[in-house]
């Protein structure tokens, strides 16, 4: 694998198209995950469809950049407008507004930048680390296993995701259901296409991805009147002394491990990551240190934590093929439109396919630390940019991105459809995020369920294989914790 | 002691105050119990797209648990699940007496806008192909920005009559450029 790294590192490295692109990525990243409103997965699920014509490896060049990029451009709006970019940022702006506030807006930027690049690095190491033992582990996961592998994954991204746990599972098993769609593969036999013969081909996950995310995110900002109104912090000085960095630096290590591990547990996402880090942090210093008035090391544990996830959610989404989150969920349907399956398989057969991913997040991580210092000043004015030039363009982008995936107008029409039942569902609660992960795994867990019956024969082999049954008595418990939660919380008496 | 303390009575009515103001915030919104409702009705379609297909009826082909096991599943679990959820909700209005006056996020008032920019986009969609990109993008886009910018409460000045079309023109031929010449999607 490290072959693969260096000839592939050295030939992005010399190759101006490719440099040029990671630039551009990681570049468009920012601006766009530094935008109010515009979150990671949107500017994923937005900006996938440039991808199409790309090579798998370039893609990811491209994407990764896209990815990184955005997570680090939410920090700029949080710390600069009071405003989370993305749902990583949301700590970000407790310590990092008030310290703009006070007129060190641009420390507050510089301390987010070292601190997002120390987590970066944390990420890529953990990557390269981690992600070929769990690779080497899931050689010995058979059907059974992944059967119950994806069963576990989608309890715990629907445990997972924001809003209640119960609805949450219920939005996984509806994005299960609509996996189902189209033509099954043993028998081709078609499922609920309801007469429309374009849908015996299934539901394709980027137009879906477009409507869940970028369309009804669009939607739900138009309810209100829009606010034109921001005026950014102005940046004056930049650079904090050295003493003050290293008395940060041991934050920002200690919140890249957590952010790292957080982001392995799928599901588990930044925004939980940086509420640990921060946690944390406060914790250790709370005593000595006020937090959530302008301290550095509130920024510094929030953004490490934050990017360091990156690298971290990326691990079972190419060793076992289960998104770490919302944007690797989109992620896994960019690898599967360039042909590509996600699994320990793509270590043996695609070693330098793993190797693009690696040389991605480590350029990407270079890139945003020598670009963003001398840009700092061109992003802080990027904020005040009419809403309605951004909206529009993001519905057109919509558009054409769901259309370029099979040059088909019906992919148009699907992306509408779940734009807008995405935003419904989303205003009466229902947590959106889980029915993607279902229609991403719905498809690989009947596959393997039904291999299982297949080859074994008899339901018992769930329980006598070891992992499978420990992975299953872990999914029963996730889904039990609520009611049992419930139920205690009832029981003590008040 | 104070008076309230010694009569006990403004005491009593603020603890009954607390305690309505409780039960207010314990009351399930109505928009609950459309979740429960959309899933039920979700299982429901679904379950009579399978129920009219022969081949897709719970059954065993050897080994194979057969193409209709999982979708049956998955819509049983939802079926219950949203009838469990709506139940859930009746007996928390039924506990605490009714349904919470404001619904949270959801108001149907609230709702205009983005059902216009819906049906705006299937107007749109339908315009691609007689139409053809270009064309159809650039009437969205113009139409959008403008509304756009009367939402966000600026006023109009003679300036934007020139301005907030060419903002239009410029972000559809901006995606056009990019698609049909930078990554040769043969766009409508």
């Amino acid at each position: 694998m490290l072959t693969e790294f260096s000839t592939l590192a050295l030939e992005v490295l010399t190759s101006p198209w490719l440099l040029g692109l990671g630039v551009c990525a990681t570049l468009l990243g920012i601006i766009l995950g530094a935008l109010p409103g515009i979150s990671s997965t949107m500017t994923l699920a937005v900006l996938l469809p440039f991808s199409f014509s790309m090579s798998p490896h370039v893609a990811m060049i491209f994407l990764i950049g896209a990815f990184y990029g955005s997570v680090y451009g939410g920090s700029i709006s949080a710390i600069l407008l009071n405003i989370p970019g993305t749902p990583g940022s949301m700590v970000t702006q407790l310590d990092g507004y008030p310290m703009a506030r006070r007129g060190d807006a641009g420390q507050a930027l510089t301390y987010a930048l070292m601190a997002s690049t120390i987590g970066g690095l944390f990420g890529i190491v953990g990557l390269m680390l981690f992600a070929p033992i769990l690779a080497e582990a899931a050689f010995a996961f058979q059907s059974p296993e992944y059967a119950v592998i994806m069963v576990f994954g989608l309890s715990m991204l629907a445990y997972a995701s924001p809003g209640s746990t119960y609805l949450g599972i219920m939005s996984g098993i509806l994005g299960l259901a609509l996996g189902m769609v189209g033509l099954d593969v043993v028998t081709n036999l078609s499922r609920f296409d309801f007469g429309i013969h374009r849908l015996q081909g299934g539901i394709n996950i980027i137009p879906f991805a477009v409507g869940i995310f970028g369309l009804a995110e669009v939607l739900r900002l138009l309810e209100k009147p829009l606010d034109s109104d921001r005026s950014a912090s102005r940046i004056v000085s930049l650079w904090p002394s050295i003493g003050q960095i290293a008395a940060r630096f041991g934050t920002a290590i200690r919140s890249s491990a957590i952010g790292l591990l957080v982001g392995i547990i799928p599901a588990a996402g930044s925004a939980v990551a940086v509420s640990i880090s921060y946690a944390q942090e406060k914790k250790l210093f709370g005593k000595r240190e006020t937090f959530g008035d302008g301290n550095p090391r509130g920024i510094v544990a929030a953004e490490a934590g934050n990017n360091a996830c990156v690298g971290g959610a990326l691990i079972p989404l190419i060793t076992l093929g289960i998104p770490g989150d919302t944007m690797t969920a989109v992620l896994i349907g960019a690898l599967l439109v360039h042909g590509l399956r996600p699994g320990p398989d793509l270590f043996v057969e695609h070693p330098d396919f793993i190797a693009s991913i690696y040389v991605a997040l480590a350029l990407t991580v270079l890139v945003t630390f020598l670009l963003a210092l001398p840009l700092m000043r061109v992003f802080a004015r990027l904020l005040s940019v009419p809403p309605r030039i951004l909206h529009v363009g993001v519905l057109i982008l919509c558009v054409t991105g769901s259309y370029a995936v099979q040059n088909a107008l019906f992919d148009v029409l699907l992306m509408i459809f779940f734009g807008g039942a995405g935003y419904l569902l989303a205003k009466v609660g229902v947590p959106t995020a889980p029915i993607m992960f279902g229609l991403v795994l719905g498809p690989v867990l009947e596959e393997n369920l039904r291999r299982t019956m297949i080859v074994y024969g008899d339901w018992s082999v769930f329980l006598t294989r070891p992992i499978c049954a420990a992975m299953l008595a872990v999914t029963v418990l996730i889904i039990a914790f609520p009611l049992i939660t419930a139920l205690r919380q009832r029981l003590t008496p008040t | 002691m104070s008076r309230a303390g010694a009569t006990g009575k403004p005491a009593r009515r603020h603890k009954a105050g607390q305690a309505a103001g409780g039960d207010e915030e314990r009351r399930p919104a109505l928009a609950e119990l459309l979740a429960g409702g959309a899933f039920a009705g979700i299982a429901l379609v679904g379950m009579t797209s399978l129920a009219n297909n022969e081949y897709l009826e719970l059954g065993r082909t050897g080994s194979d648990p057969g193409p209709g096991f999982v979708p049956w599943i998955a819509l049983t679990v939802l079926l219950i699940g949203g009838v469990g959820h709506i139940l859930i909700v009746l007996r928390r209005a039924l506990v605490h007496g009714g349904f919470r006056a404001a619904d949270g996020g959801f108001s149907p008032a609230r709702l205009w806008m983005p059902g216009l920019m819906l049906l705006s986009l299937v107007a749109y969609q339908a315009a691609l192909r007689p139409f053809g990109f270009l064309s159809a993008s650039i009437a969205f886009a113009i139409v959008w920005v403008v509304i756009l910018h009367w939402r966000s409460g600026e006023g109009l000045c003679a300036r934007h009559v020139v301005q907030l079309p060419a903002e239009g023109v410029a972000l559809a031929v901006g995606v056009y450029l990019i698609f049909r010449h930078g990554i040769q999607v043969p766009l409508p």
